[in-house]
């Protein structure tokens, strides 16, 4: 099963480079294991297209309050939710403070 | 939280760290047996516990802490505690706060070469291939006894029998709880991939049993590959399997139908290759070579395999690149199947004759007897060289071998098609080639009374002993012209129909270059004549099954009445003279009469109503839409069905219209 985590931009102050450091072990261990199949961070302001019977719109962020947008996400593979779950606790164990979510991918 | 979400939570926890904690376990123990029994009393601990007090912030060390506990009580009982132990038992108790996090640490420096010498002894040679595989999915992947047992379709106690006997075996044997070093490495280390690859082949290419229990053997062999290409990362076989693994893995959901039928590997749609997956074999790949050594039997597989995932068309691929891989494999790796597959890539870079002769030098192989494979690769070949009899019969006997259903068909179908394709051999004149066209078991006899009429016409223009070659389409205009210029023009379609598919067929096999009905222009038809649809056709309307009761006497009565639709339509309940098998018209002026069989369904389509239309839509209209009072039912409240509604269910069935229906 494969699982999306992402995590909002919580205002904290930027991590120090101890967390860095146990992050980057913790994203290679995960790699290697074939847990983490990609991740990377993302530009919170973005763009937003909407589409109404084929009318489509486009408008430049930001949108909502900067907590609320999404940072950063990880598409891992696990072999349940439970599973995904304890591998998000890991994580956030690392970095101490924050918000997100994990939800399940179908397909592909 | 409820009880069950803990059971999944811990059990989560469980498959994660199982192998870590057992293989510590019998570090400490020396006992593979005792060792899991120790395990699954901390499992146990944790079933109890967790639900109560919550889990905990580290439930893995938590887990660890545990078992390493019970096993220092066990080793005191025993009396069996030596120096090591002693100091470990004594940390724990003199450490209790601190105790897990740096216990783990001290404990845990060379874990990973404990699960390392854990794989080796569970894949051990002495052990069954079933016993490795179920030992190493019990202690390796944390998978329960009924979980091996589904996925394996054996029952429980044969797994938890396997799983006993093996660790018995382990036991008696003191099989020594070590990495294999010298010589016997590289044996040990070709069983530990030949599990992996083994449990991954069950998940991947199992004819039976349920499919997201497959998916997920495949995901534990995988699993287990890149934990052991993390613990041995300079064994380039270990990245081999795992990139070969990650390279087939990434062609799971193209290579079966939704009905379960495989899609050939040429056949599949690329665009759905999981990419992330194939990325990660070619990392995987890349190491391989960066490891070094001779290239092995699964480095060597999974480059073939990578030549066909970057392939962006199956024209793309790099045949002559696959041959050379598979000899080089069939060097390392001498079994008559690699030899099979050899042939198949030889005949793809350098035409079917290699192929063959490669193919052919198999087929005293005793191994190669009753395998499917080895006739239908033959049969192919021989289609491809034209020689149709011959391919014809290895597709016969490749489908009488195989056990699985929808390939059986596949090369049936392909037998027939090498059947058709034989007839023509017998030569090219065009008597010889009429009377093959026509002597095609497909045809019908309507259909070959007609085209014989229209080739009976060239024959005794042309003559038979005419080369089919000879004939042009100048020629076959002429002829038409002066035979069927003046008559009508459904007449000179037919015929034109006949030449065209004639020449159709006389193209494929090679007869012909060219169209003979090029210089003949459709004619149009007058319109408001109706074909009727064919008599066989009807028939098997008629059978249909699951026919509505309401379209059946509509149609029947079309059929039967030969009425125009649109006053079979108005007729009224009122009006139905039942006993004289007719019907008055809505004008009143005319009777629509019909025979048995719409006679025997009407009094179950007026279910007793006593006037309103005879044919009802099926919903009642909306409000918006009130019809006229003469098209309501005033007992069901139904409207009349309407002639679109009704052409449109027609069409939907049958794809011919309601007006058809009618007999001449």
């Amino acid at each position: 099963m494969r699982f999306l985590m992402t995590t909002k931009a919580n205002g904290a102050a930027p991590p120090d480079e101890a967390v860095y450091a146990e992050m980057g072990r913790f994203v290679e261990e995960m790699t290697q294991a074939g847990v983490l199949l990609a991740t990377g961070g993302l530009d919170p302001v973005g763009v937003r297209v909407t589409a109404t019977d084929g009318t489509i719109t486009v408008t430049d962020g930001p949108f909502a309050e900067a907590k609320e947008a999404i940072v950063s996400f990880a598409l891992i593979e696990a072999r349940s939710q439970e599973e995904a779950v304890e591998l998000s606790r890991r994580f956030w164990k690392i970095i101490g403070t924050g918000e997100g979510s994990i939800q399940q991918v179908f397909g592909p | 939280m409820t009880s069950g979400d803990t059971h999944r939570a811990v059990d989560a926890v469980w498959k994660m760290e199982s192998a870590r904690i057992i293989a510590g376990l019998v570090r400490m123990v020396g006992d593979v047996g005792l060792a899991e029994e120790l395990a699954q009393d901390a499992l146990l601990a944790a079933l109890e516990q967790w639900p109560e007090s919550g889990t905990p912030d580290n439930p893995g060390a938590w887990l660890m802490a545990v078992a390493k506990r019970r096993a220092i009580d066990h080793l005191r009982r025993h009396r069996r505690l030596d120096v090591r132990h002693e100091q470990l038992a004594h940390e724990l108790a003199t450490r209790p706060d601190t105790a897990e996090a740096d216990l783990d640490t001290a404990l845990d420096d060379d874990v990973g070469d404990d699960v390392l010498r854990l794989m080796f002894v569970s894949c051990h040679p002495a052990l069954s291939h079933d016993a490795q595989v179920a030992l190493t999915l019990r202690l390796l992947g944390g998978l329960r006894t009924e979980e091996i047992a589904r996925a394996f379709l054996v029952s429980e106690p044969t797994v938890a029998q396997r799983v006993v006997r093996a660790k018995r075996t382990l036991a008696d044997l003191k099989v020594p709880f070590e990495v294999p070093a010298g010589p016997d490495r590289a044996d040990r280390l070709s069983s530990v991939l030949e599990v992996i690859y083994l449990v991954f082949n069950e998940g991947y290419t199992a004819t039976a049993g349920d499919d997201w229990i497959r998916h997920d053997l495949c995901h534990e062999a995988l699993r287990l590959g890149r934990l052991l290409a993390r613990l041995a990362p300079d064994e380039a076989e270990v990245h081999g399997l795992v990139a070969l693994m990650e390279l087939q893995a990434s062609r799971s959901a193209a290579r079966t139908e939704p009905g379960g039928q495989p899609i050939a590997l040429h056949e599949q749609n690329r665009g759905r290759w999981d990419l992330l997956l194939v990325r990660r074999g070619f990392t995987a790949l890349l190491r391989a070579r960066q490891a070094g050594g001779p290239l092995g039997p699964y480095v060597l597989q999974a480059a073939i395999a990578a030549c066909h995932a970057r392939a962006r068309s199956a024209e793309e691929t790099d045949w002559a690149q696959i041959a050379a891989l598979y000899a080089l494999l069939a060097r390392v790796l001498p079994t008559p199947v690699v030899q099979l597959n050899r042939a198949v890539a030889l005949a793809m870079a350098h035409g079917p004759e290699a192929g063959l002769e490669l193919a052919d030098t198999l087929l005293a192989e005793p191994a190669l007897k009753g395998y499917h494979r080895l006739p239908s690769v033959r049969g192919d070949l021989l289609a491809k060289l034209g020689r149709h009899e011959e391919a014809r019969r290895e597709f016969e006997r490749a489908a009488a071998l195989t056990l699985n259903l929808p390939e059986r068909t596949i090369l049936l179908d392909r037998a027939a098609t090498c059947a058709a394709a034989a007839i023509p051999e017998v030569g090219g004149t065009l008597a010889e080639a009429a009377t093959a066209f026509l002597g095609r078991a497909e045809l019908d006899p309507a259909t070959v009374r007609s085209y014989g009429q229209t080739l009976g016409r060239l024959r005794r223009e042309l003559g038979d002993d005419l080369p089919l070659r000879g004939v042009h389409a100048a020629r076959v205009t002429e002829i038409f012209t002066s035979a069927w210029g003046e008559a009508a023009a459904a007449t000179w379609n037919r015929h034109r129909g006949a030449v065209r598919s004639f020449s159709a067929w006389a193209g494929a096999h090679g007869l012909l270059s060219g169209d003979l009905a090029s210089g003949l222009a459709r004619r149009a038809e007058p319109r408001g004549r109706t074909r009727p649809i064919e008599p066989p056709r009807l028939a098997a309307l008629w059978q249909r099954p699951g026919l509505g009761l309401r379209e059946r006497a509509l149609w029947l009565m079309l059929h039967e009445s030969a009425a125009p639709v649109g006053s079979v339509l108005a007729l009224n309940v009122e009006d139905l003279d039942l006993a004289g098998r007719r019907g008055k018209t809505a004008a009143g002026s005319r009777w629509i009469s019909w025979r048995s069989g719409t006679a025997e369904l009407l009094p179950g389509l007026v279910a007793g109503r006593r006037r309103g239309p005879l044919f009802l839509s099926d919903r009642r209209p909306g409000p918006g839409r009130p019809p006229a009072p003469a098209d309501l039912c005033p007992e069901t409240g139904r409207r009349r069905l309407s002639y679109e509604r009704a052409e449109y269910l027609f069409k939907q069935a049958t794809g011919h219209t309601l007006s058809q229906l009618r007999s001449r």
